[in-house]
């Protein structure tokens, strides 16, 4: 993805694009979706425990992990998925014309998938999970912008958390 | 464009995409384009002699004439539609999911719209015209690459300022 070119659009630590690139062109995809009347799922990926991790190994091991996942949920996807780094240990999906159900699937596979990597720190294994949370809109959404769609996938990524974290809640 | 992004994405000459979006952005398209087996519309506008306008009435005056000029073509396209300066007064567009009628249609459209209109320079009510080019993606095709799709669109392009300016060719 990296070429001179792009590095405006792509966050300079998990070398995917950045939030600024995910919501404007995801507003683009948005439109298309409404216009075409298919559903459009967003999704939010927020690495569990990432703070405990940065405080018990360092942050530069947080990175790496980060950037592992980030890796992870781009080779899972298709390449017409539109991935991102948002900030603060989160990952953005924004998937067009996935139906909710293959939504959840799809969403499943990434969690375990990230659940079944180990990570070697300091010699020891440590494992990974993420609490995912997705809002899945179905016909028009002309009135909608990215950023509200956004903010329901972010209160769907807390009650994944409160619901013991390591899973997927769907709205 | 959101408020919190566009400074980012925008070209300030023209105030739309810059032409690296147009190029990440276009390639998310074609992906979705081939995924979902639906034709995509990449088009090149050519602003006609604009480095004559430009020699005769100064740069300020051929920047406004850009702005001008892609302010009526972004209002005439969809919000879904992508529309970049791409420099050298060009403009790119992506159109997705257009049939081939329609495809010649639209930028004939375009084409009319720019041409009725009149601006202002020094004071004396001035008509400009526009070349258009454009290229259909099929789905069914492997088709490559965004960039080789605006190639085809510039090539359509010089076809049509060979055969005299102010019409459009579509390939």
């Amino acid at each position: 993805m990296k070429n001179k070119n792009n590095t405006i659009f792509l966050d300079p630590l998990t070398g995917i694009y950045n939030k600024a690139f995910f919501l404007e062109a995801g507003n683009k995809i948005l439109q298309l979706a409404s216009r075409n009347k298919v559903p459009l799922s967003l999704c939010i990926v927020d690495v569990d425990d990432l703070q405990v991790i940065n405080e018990q190994y360092s942050p530069g091991i947080g990175n790496q992990i980060l950037e592992s996942i980030a890796q992870t949920i781009h080779n899972s996807c298709r390449e017409s998925d539109l991935i991102a780094y948002v900030g603060e240990g989160k990952m953005g999906l924004l998937l067009y014309n996935i139906s909710g159900i293959n939504t959840q699937t799809m969403l499943d596979g990434l969690r375990k998938k990230i659940e079944h990597n180990t990570y070697k720190v300091n010699q020891k294994e440590v494992v990974v999970t993420v609490s995912i949370g997705a809002c899945i809109m179905h016909g028009q959404m002309n009135t909608q912008t990215l950023s509200t769609i956004y903010k329901q996938a972010y209160l769907a990524v807390n009650v994944a958390k409160e619901n013991g974290k390591n899973r997927v809640a769907v709205y | 464009m959101s408020s919190e992004t566009k400074v980012i994405f925008q070209n300030e000459a023209s105030g739309i995409y810059t032409k690296d979006f147009f190029f990440v952005t276009g390639k998310i398209l074609l992906q979705l384009a081939k995924r979902n087996q639906v034709p995509l519309l990449v088009a090149v506008i050519d602003i006609d002699d604009f480095e004559a306008i430009t020699s005769e009435f100064g740069s300020k005056t051929g920047e406004k004439l850009l702005e001008l000029t892609t302010k009526l073509i972004d209002e005439q396209c969809r919000v879904s539609d992508l529309v970049a300066y791409m420099g050298e007064g060009k403009i790119g567009l992506v159109f997705y999911d257009i049939t081939n009628a329609d495809a010649k249609n639209t930028l004939e459209i375009l084409r009319e719209k720019v041409a009725k209109n009149t601006y202002l320079i020094n004071n004396e009510e001035r008509y400009m015209t526009v070349s258009i080019g454009g290229s259909i993606m099929q789905s069914r095709i492997n088709a490559g690459a965004i960039e080789i799709v605006y190639e085809q669109s510039c090539m359509a392009l010089e076809t049509a300022q060979r055969k005299g300016k102010n019409c459009v060719v579509v390939y």
